[in-house]
């Protein structure tokens, strides 16, 4: 009564993997009922503002150090929507969920369903993950095209069909458009499966089909290529990333496994570092494909690492440890495909393990989306006083794309274009230690006077408010 | 007789043995799920600040005229007090600075002096404590400085109003309060993991006992199959 056929067996599993990305489609929406935004975000948002048109969006990203898919997939959805955070931050969990659904139409197809829903239950837990799912960037949609091009490269090997070709084409040209080590991740991927239609003798007829993958993605990718030439020479002279030592090395692990959980770190490196020991031995010994691919999963995240250390010793600082973003579910697919084949006890320990992992990484992002900064304090204080005559002066001119995102540009102002002659109710000044000031002798002249209200913040700018009302 | 009970004895024994790498990794496991509860050896680190910089600053600090920050820890386990003292740039060398902590009926808990030239001038001074301390009750930090030739230091306070560190209660400069006013400060805190936290290490306590068991059930397998395998080929032999 209670056996299960085996298409009854293959529902429940489908399902229990759709629940899951049900499940962690939840979670990501519950992290994006906020105005938390940080610098690179705001920038995702200024662009979008002041982009008309999709050449103007093209034109701007070309002035930036990234490519401009991510903007361009943005741009339809806030002209017809407007630029709405809620909805900018979906839109990030869309290719997420893509990502995990790779996890039934490739993985549970050429493995089983216990690798499957271990992918992408790793997928979502993995401690660096979460925030970039639900952040105003190009990370979630870049690893959705990396993992896509990998998945490609392996059924491009494997069947040979001519949909894998293009597949793998389409998804590599998407990767490079959207974030350049998304591109370097793309052509290591690229490069280990030239090695491997090499090097199995029945498959070398493949690489014709490899060579035109290949060709007919630079000629894709063509039309950039002088904005990316612009991009490296403007970089080549000065860029903000600073210089990679051994404690930078070290730290991305911690960027990859850190959370709110001391020893995260190096309880993860441990679980990844045994997943590489299995599966190496599992390869020399035995040499199953399934093996071998699940091994090659985990080189693209490290050859990006290798790549981008290399060129910012030889040519100048261009690569911080969230350019490994892209990487990540392939990382997990790695992951996966060793622990998957896990006695089933110890399985069972490791869902286990991970489930309440993902709870404390919930918990970690739950603080940084709501109560990590004084937006909230901050908005409220302006829901409260701010009237319509009321005019919002700040002194932190490098912050003026992100007041942008909080006040009206009506009535917004940075100190030296004020006109203190104004017919103003208030006037509120954000006063960041440092930065320009009225003068006592300025607001006398005009009549104002000046209130201290109190210590606010909006991100990681920290001011006084101060209240400027007419003298009595 | 005699030589049954041996027999039984070095079954059992054999079998006490044989358990014994069991024994071991679970009284591992029970033990690293021990010392995280209730144990509260794996502690978390929190901070809570004042925020905005500020120019406000307290009249000069000496023996006789100290400055004294009421303030309510939230966590039980305060790591480090961080408090910006100025030196006029530099032209404050001499003295020293002491710090002391009590808690609410005025028992000292903690003291540290600092020589002068060990005081950031204008920025945080961290004061190690590592103390155990009850959420919510009130505790009190004092600043004085002794052994001045001329000049003395000040300390950088704020308003109380908008957001900073929600520990802080009022400040005295010698007895008189100072409206409106909140040391600059920073609270660090070793505070206990919460209920996932334990759940998370307690699993990966059980997922590595598992590994373990299984690694050394494999051991076993392969060397039960080695002796049969000798004692096979000693039999044919």
């Amino acid at each position: 009564m209670w056996k299960l056929t085996g298409a009854d067996q293959k529902k429940r599993e489908y399902a229990l993997m759709l629940l899951l990305i049900v499940g962690f489609a939840l979670v990501y929406l519950s992290l994006c009922f906020n105005h938390n935004i940080w610098t690179d975000e705001a920038f995702t948002i200024d662009l979008l503002r002041n982009c008309d048109t999709y050449r103007e969006a093209v034109q701007f990203t070309a002035g930036d150090v990234h490519p401009p898919l991510y903007y361009l997939i943005l741009k339809p959805f806030t002209d017809v929507f407007g630029i709405r955070l809620f909805l900018l931050k979906a839109l990030s969990i869309i290719p997420m969920l893509l990502t995990m659904g790779l996890g039934i139409t490739f993985v549970y197809r050429r493995y089983d369903f216990r690798t499957a829903f271990l992918y992408i239950l790793m997928m979502a837990v993995i401690p660096c993950s979460m925030e970039y799912a639900v952040q105003v960037r190009m990370y979630s949609w870049a690893m959705f095209f990396v993992t896509s091009c990998g998945f490609a490269a392996a059924d491009a090997y494997d069947r040979g069909k001519r949909r894998d070709w293009i597949f793998l084409g389409l998804a590599g040209v998407a990767a490079a458009y959207t974030h350049y080590f998304a591109f370097v991740a793309v052509i290591w991927i690229y490069g280990f499966l030239f090695l491997a239609l090499l090097w199995d003798a029945g498959k070398r007829k493949e690489l014709l089909w490899w060579l035109a993958a290949v060709l007919l993605s630079l000629a894709a990718y063509a039309p950039w290529l002088r904005a990316l030439q612009n991009q490296v020479t403007g970089v080549s002279k000065n860029y903000w990333i600073g210089a990679i030592d051994k404690e930078v090395l070290l730290s991305y692990f911690d960027t990859l496994f850190e959370t709110k959980l001391p020893y995260s770190t190096q309880m993860m490196t441990f679980l990844f570092g045994a997943a590489f020991v299995w599966l190496a031995v599992e390869v020399i010994r035995k040499r199953k494909q399934e093996d071998v691919l699940g091994l090659l999963a985990c080189l693209p995240l490290v050859m990006t690492a290798v790549t981008g250390v290399a060129v910012s010793l030889i040519m100048r600082p261009v690569f911080i440890a969230r350019y490994l973003m892209p990487c990540i579910p392939l990382f997990s697919f790695f992951f996966a495909v060793a622990w998957g084949r896990a006695e089933k006890k110890i399985y069972a320990a490791l869902l286990v393990f991970s489930f309440f992992l993902g709870v404390v990484d919930y918990e970690k992002n739950w603080y940084v989306e709501y109560e990590s900064t004084y937006v909230p304090q901050t908005e409220a204080f302006f829901a409260e006083n701010l009237g319509e005559n009321d005019l919002i002066v700040y002194n932190y001119k490098l912050f003026d794309f992100i007041y942008l995102c909080y006040f009206e540009p009506e009535q917004l102002c940075y100190i030296e274009d004020v006109d203190l002659s104004g017919d103003y109710d208030n006037i509120w000044l954000l006063d960041t230690h440092y930065n320009p000031d009225f003068s006592e002798e300025e607001l006398e002249q005009y009549g104002w006077q000046k209130t201290f209200v109190g210590n606010y913040g909006i991100e990681h700018d920290e001011f006084k408010i101060y209240r400027i009302s007419k003298s009595e | 007789m005699e030589l049954s009970m041996m027999n039984l004895k070095s079954t059992e024994s054999a079998k006490v043995n044989s358990r014994l790498p069991y024994f071991l990794i679970w009284g591992l496991v029970l033990v690293w799920m021990l010392l995280v509860w209730p144990g509260n050896m794996v502690r978390e680190d929190a901070s809570s600040r004042s925020i905005a910089d500020d120019d406000r600053k307290t009249d000069h600090i000496t023996q006789d005229l100290p400055v004294i920050q009421e303030f309510y820890p939230k966590y039980d386990r305060l790591y480090s007090v961080g408090f910006v003292l100025n030196r006029e740039e530099g032209a404050v060398s001499e003295g020293t600075v002491s710090f002391k902590l009590y808690d609410e009926q005025i028992h000292l808990l903690a003291q540290q002096d600092f020589l002068m030239e060990e005081i950031a001038d204008g920025s945080l001074t961290e004061v190690i404590l590592n103390q155990k301390v009850k959420a919510g009750e009130l505790y009190y930090f004092r600043i004085e400085v002794s052994g001045l030739l001329d000049k003395a230091p000040t300390l950088s306070y704020r308003s109380l109003s908008g957001c900073g560190p929600e520990e802080n209660g009022q400040l005295y400069f010698g007895s008189n309060v100072i409206e409106d006013g909140s040391a600059v400060c920073r609270y660090e805190y070793r505070k206990k993991v919460g209920l996932a936290q334990v759940l998370a290490y307690d699993s990966f306590g059980v997922l590595m006992g598992m590994v373990l068991t299984e690694m050394v059930r494999q051991w076993k397998k392969k060397k039960e199959l080695e002796v049969e395998m000798e004692k096979k080929s000693y039999g044919k032999k």
